[in-house]
């Protein structure tokens, strides 16, 4: 069968304005990163002597600085721990209300429960983040573990939902009735038989989750403000503000370097996968 | 039968419970809550000192110069931005998912590289690179001998207002690009088939074939820039706060600059607030408003 695709031959005047166009473009991008990544290496005389020299030497010991003096290893440790549980709460309990919100459709409830989820995503973030700080403060949430990790999971959840609903929609009735006439429990069926058919979007959802958590930045920057609790995006912010009183410039550069990595590589591996996701809700059908 | 009915509604509740109630509790309801502070004048800090003003708050918005202004930069950044980011999004796409082009995929790939990474890392890398001192715009131009035109880019609110519309659009090109390249490959190939028998050159087939087709998707990515537009926080706030004096802020940088910001102290709990709720009311006019005006029949294929 033929693939859908535009179909044109000749190598028109057009093609090529946008070759260039293209090329331009992409070089912006390769030339700015390549350029901060090449800078993370040198001394900050060679920073402000000359931009374009490669460093004498490799200055390991930026990285070392931003990791250690400027905390990067404690956002770093933040992050993970944030993205673990977080991930894990998401999925487990993403997965069980998407399951019901889909099996059982029949009852009127569940209908407004699901529409009453999937709204989520779309109020901003903005709309309730001063009456979360304002809560927060009054319990004693604010800088603490617990208070983010509740926070994401309540932020990311429609969309784990409206993914993992999309993937339980297409278990077949037919397995699971098998399944119960067996004698399986309602909840066995769930975690045996029907979690294992729905991997692709577990997977879906654990990557786009884990890339949204790593680049989270709002909720974190206004609701935490104890270095000491800080995940990577709100910590390289804080490291740049005191950097802006402080001289050491390829310090910070350095930590925009091990911030940006992970994702890198990330990204590289999982481009496709990543593209998907990001544009699941916009198109329907 | 009933005992059935009663088991399975049962474990539906006792399935949905957990996400539901952290849902509900740390992110809806605080969302409604909202529109209750929102007629507060408060600090945020001792429930006996909140004061009770109506619509006060929304009156002083409309007052506020810094918030008009605000209003005007999330405004440029949704129109030159969105020309832009428009125009280099179908060249993109469309230039992308023709037959004889080589080294699609890593275009694709570069093009989509700066949304998934994170934007604050991506702020103070175009911080880095527009510094006066040592950043490499400032660098090329001494390269290439145009010396006078250095400054420092972020330092007046026009080129500075200019270079986050330009990081905005980097940032987003591959989102955008993304979702009109799905656009595209959804049409049937019959269509281009037959334009080609017919001789029709690059330029007709794209705005007689494609455009057209493409304007479901097109309606949906309107709407999403606009919206993120609208929302605009990340590089801002990363780039300039707001500044130089207060003159590049947007609505959500202004909010959060005047409630909750620690070096400002201002913590204007009541006024943030009444802006954050101005502009979810904002978002949801324009799409309402734009659905209303797109509401022609969906494309027939």
């Amino acid at each position: 069968m033929v693939k859908t695709s535009n179909k044109n031959n000749r190598v028109s005047f057009s093609m090529v304005i946008t070759y260039i166009i293209l090329l331009v473009w992409v070089s912006i991008t390769i030339v700015t990163v390549g350029w901060v990544i090449m800078t993370s290496f040198k001394s900050n005389q060679e920073l402000f002597a000359n931009i374009w020299k490669l460093p004498e030497k490799l200055h390991f010991e930026n990285y070392v600085r931003a990791w250690t003096h400027g905390n990067m290893q404690v956002y770093f440790f933040n992050t993970v721990l944030y993205l673990i549980i977080t991930l894990a709460v998401l999925t487990v309990f993403g997965s069980m209300a998407s399951y019901v919100l889909v099996r059982y459709k029949k009852f009127r409830w569940v209908g407004w429960i699901f529409i009453l989820i999937i709204a989520g995503m779309s109020i901003p973030g903005q709309l309730a983040v001063i009456p979360l700080y304002i809560t927060y403060a009054r319990v004693g949430l604010l800088n603490t573990y617990v208070g983010m990790i509740l926070l994401y999971c309540a932020v990311f959840m429609p969309f784990t939902v409206f993914v993992l609903s999309g993937f339980f929609r297409t278990v077949p009735f037919e397995i699971e009735e098998a399944a119960q006439i067996d004698g399986a429990s309602k909840f066995r069926t769930f975690a045996e038989i029907v979690m294992p058919m729905v991997k692709p979007g577990l997977v879906t959802v654990i990557i786009f989750n884990f890339l949204s958590i790593w680049n989270e930045y709002f909720y974190a920057m206004v609701l935490i403000t104890d270095e000491k609790k800080m995940p990577l995006s709100a910590g390289l912010y804080n490291l740049k503000s005191q950097q802006q009183m402080g001289l050491d410039w390829v310090g910070l550069f350095a930590g925009v370097v091990i911030l940006l990595v992970p994702t890198m590589i990330m990204f590289f591996i999982m481009q496709d996968k990543i593209a998907k996701g990001v544009t699941a809700g916009a198109i329907k059908g | 039968m009933k005992g059935k009915i009663r088991g399975e509604t049962i474990f539906t509740i006792l399935m949905v419970f957990p996400a539901l109630s952290i849902y509900l509790y740390f992110f809806l309801y605080p969302g409604l809550q909202s529109f209750e502070v929102s007629t507060f004048k408060w600090n945020g800090f001792n429930p006996d000192k909140i004061k009770r003003i109506g619509l006060g708050n929304f009156r002083s918005l409309l007052k506020d110069e810094i918030f008009l202004n605000a209003f005007i930069n999330n405004v440029m950044i949704i129109v030159f931005g969105g020309i832009a980011i428009m125009f280099l999004g179908l060249l993109f796409a469309n230039f992308l998912t023709k037959d004889n082009v080589i080294g699609k995929s890593f275009f694709r790939s570069m093009i989509f590289f700066p949304y998934s990474v994170s934007i604050v890392a991506l702020g103070i890398v175009w911080m880095f690179v527009l510094n006066p001192e040592f950043g490499m715009v400032n660098g090329i131009l001494q390269a290439i001998g145009l010396e006078s035109l250095q400054r420092a880019w972020l330092g007046e609110r026009g080129s500075a207002m200019a270079w986050i519309i330009f990081v905005t659009v980097w940032w987003w090109i591959g989102f955008m690009m993304t979702l009109l390249i799905a656009g595209i490959q959804r049409i049937p190939s019959d269509y281009f088939e037959a334009a080609k028998i017919d001789g029709a050159n690059d330029t007709q087939v794209f705005f007689k074939i494609t455009l057209p087709l493409l304007r479901e998707v097109l309606n949906v990515a309107v709407i999403y820039w606009v919206i993120s537009g609208w929302m605009s926080f990340g590089v801002v706030y990363v780039m300039t706060q707001g500044g130089p004096s207060n003159q590049t802020h947007t609505m959500a940088t202004y909010m959060i600059w005047e409630s909750v910001n620690y070096v400002n102290g201002a913590f204007r709990m009541g006024y943030g607030t009444a802006i954050a709720v101005a502009l979810f009311i904002l978002v949801v006019g324009f799409t309402f408003v734009y659905k209303l005006f797109t509401k022609k029949e969906a494309v027939q294929y």
